[in-house]
């Protein structure tokens, strides 16, 4: 049923200055890159990514508007509604990967590492403005230690406060010339993902993107976002290569809640 | 015409879509088949409509296009009850500039049917500024929404009052030379002065029945689920609905008539057409049977005409009126 089901918030962090993670519980399985509609009652109701999708699931944000805003101000024991997961998740078929994530885009990359296929080598990209700003970081580092997980951590900051100087792209695009990646999984910001299909173009290596657009139902019958011809809720959000390719709107403009494209 | 890949049906429902036994008309509009997407669902993006073709539709109607971008209404626009959708977009599109843009691409495209422009406004004048605009953005055919029932001061309002239904009918026909056709509110007492004022103001046919007034209230939150409030009911629930409206429409005037509400399946598109509808609209049933629906409607309808031993679709037409004076 495509309704809200009400929820209570069990945890609220502030993962880092900027990002605030909220988690409640939430049966339905799901899959690392499928997304849930998030009813803020009496402000929005928009899609979130899951960074944890077991029964406990959790969503982060920053504050970009009123809904994120709501949803950064959430106190453990608010009731928001949930409904979904829907669209197509990450599919991990490969054994030698890199993920790469800007900012809130890290949220579907921490299941993915995390629930990879046994025998998955990653090179884990986390970027971000500052150091501090680098989420989910701890967990990552700690991943690799406590968990054994086969993961090589990579940062890259815009003020060179940690890792890389710049942005995380230019750590895809050196692995890619390095040679011996099998597949690329990229979220984030959009000119990030842009960047990393362009060298995956560059370097023949399968890529799979989670695109982000202004969405109403979640299942596929309202076209409010709509991407080249492809519906982001159920053709998406995550697209594999031969999809982004066709996408005229990848990288350029994104439609608005009238349905008007806006640059991106 | 273009389209994705993936996106070719399987030879049998692609045998089905284009099957002789459902080719029709609908007034001047030909009709490879009789299941039109209905206006609101998926008719945002000229891409998005190809693809619906792609899918096996025999026509589309696009989302209701007004003369300025429109945001509509905050989420949640959109939520599922028993039985069917509750939905208060409020009239969201991009405005008719752009949407020029949008039915450009579907032009390109050679589509195999008719694009059939929806437009709402306020008065007889935006009503058939709108109509020149769609006209010369390539649309086949006019819908006029006249009867949305979650914005104020358009839609049902306008919709209710058969002078006024009459006044916009006749501007928008005096204002373009392709058909116009007039989608009808449930949410009256009595349909048929409605659909009598448009015919009388020259609608070259009709479309019954637009969604139903209805809300959903989340009890532990203790509040309507909807931002708007109260939305527009579509799908299975209001089907007996649609039936007797155009049961009663076909029984009192001679106009083709898209029959629209609950249908997601080839039985419940009969009904329609036995009911008297000379085609049919299908949206909600999209959100159970995915994008292909247009295409498994069409195969279910025409698998019944075959065995039932009908020649083509439009013999079953108005079956169920019985003998007609």
């Amino acid at each position: 049923m495509h309704a809200p089901t009400i929820v209570e918030v069990v945890a609220v962090e502030r993962s880092t200055p900027i990002h605030t993670t909220v988690s409640f519980d939430y049966p339905a399985p799901a899959l690392p890159g499928q997304f849930v509609m998030v009813w803020l009652p009496g402000v929005d109701e928009i899609p979130m990514s899951l960074s944890r999708t077991g029964v406990r699931k959790a969503m982060v944000a920053r504050v970009r508007g009123d809904a994120t805003a709501a949803l950064c101000a959430l106190q453990v024991g608010d009731r928001i509604g949930i409904r979904g997961p829907y669209g197509r998740p990450f599919a991990v078929t490969r054994r030698r990967n890199v993920a790469v994530g800007g900012g809130t885009g890290m949220a579907p990359l921490l299941p993915l590492v995390r629930h990879g296929p046994p025998g998955t080598h990653w090179d884990l990209i986390v970027g971000g403005a500052t150091k501090a700003e680098l989420l989910y970081l701890d967990w990552a580092a700690a991943a690799v230690s406590d968990e054994g997980l086969d993961v090589t951590l990579h940062t890259a900051t815009e003020d060179g406060s940690a890792g890389t100087r710049g942005y995380p792209t230019a750590i895809v695009e050196a692995l890619l010339a390095k040679g011996g990646i099998d597949e690329v999984f990229a979220c984030g910001p959009e000119l990030l993902m842009f960047g990393a299909f362009q060298s995956c173009e560059r370097h023949d290596v399968p890529l799979q993107a989670s695109m982000e657009r202004f969405m109403k139902c979640g299942f596929g019958i309202c076209d409010a976002c709509a991407l080249s011809g492809y519906l982001t809720c159920l053709d998406g959000p995550v697209f594999d290569r031969p999809a982004l390719r066709l996408m005229q709107e990848f990288g350029h403009s994104q439609r608005n809640a009238a349905g008007l494209p806006q640059g991106i | 015409m273009h389209t994705l890949p993936g996106d070719e049906l399987p030879d049998e429902l692609a045998g089905a879509v284009a099957d002789p036994l459902l080719a029709t008309t609908l007034g001047r509009l030909r009709l490879r088949n009789p299941i039109i997407l209905a206006s609101g669902f998926l008719g945002e993006t000229g891409q998005s409509l190809v693809r619906c073709f792609a899918h096996g539709c025999g026509g589309v109607v696009t989302k209701s296009i007004g003369t300025l971008p429109r945001l509509g209404h905050a989420n949640p626009t959109v939520v599922e009850v028993d039985g069917g959708l509750l939905n208060a977009i409020g009239l969201a599109n991009p405005g008719m500039e752009h949407y020029r843009s949008e039915l450009a691409a579907v032009r390109d495209a050679q589509v195999p049917g008719p694009i059939i422009g929806s437009i709402f406004g306020a008065d007889p004048q935006e009503f058939s500024q709108l109509a020149k605009g769609m006209a010369a953005a390539g649309a086949d055919a006019l819908e006029l929404n006249l009867s949305c029932p979650h914005v104020k001061g358009v839609g049902t309002e306008v919709g209710s009052d058969p002078r006024l239904v009459e006044q916009i009918t006749a501007a928008t026909t005096a204002a373009v030379s392709i058909p116009v056709f007039v989608k009808l509110s449930p949410n009256i007492a009595d349909i048929l002065p409605i659909a009598a004022a448009a015919v009388d103001g020259g609608a070259a046919g009709l479309t019954a029945i637009n969604t139903v007034r209805g809300m959903a209230i989340d009890v532990r939150l203790r509040r309507p689920i909807l931002s708007h409030g109260q939305g527009g009911l579509s799908g299975p629930a209001i089907r007996p609905v649609g039936v007797a409206a155009v049961f009663r429409i076909a029984s009192h005037l001679q106009v083709p008539i898209m029959g629209v509400g609950g249908i997601s399946c080839g039985a419940d598109a009969l009904e329609y057409l036995m009911a008297g509808a000379h085609a049919v609209q299908v949206g909600t049933a999209l959100m159970d049977r995915g994008p292909l629906a247009f295409a498994h409607i069409a195969t279910e309808l025409r698998d019944f005409l075959r065995v039932e031993g009908f020649g083509k679709v439009s013999e079953v037409i108005g079956l169920a009126q019985g003998e007609r004076p």
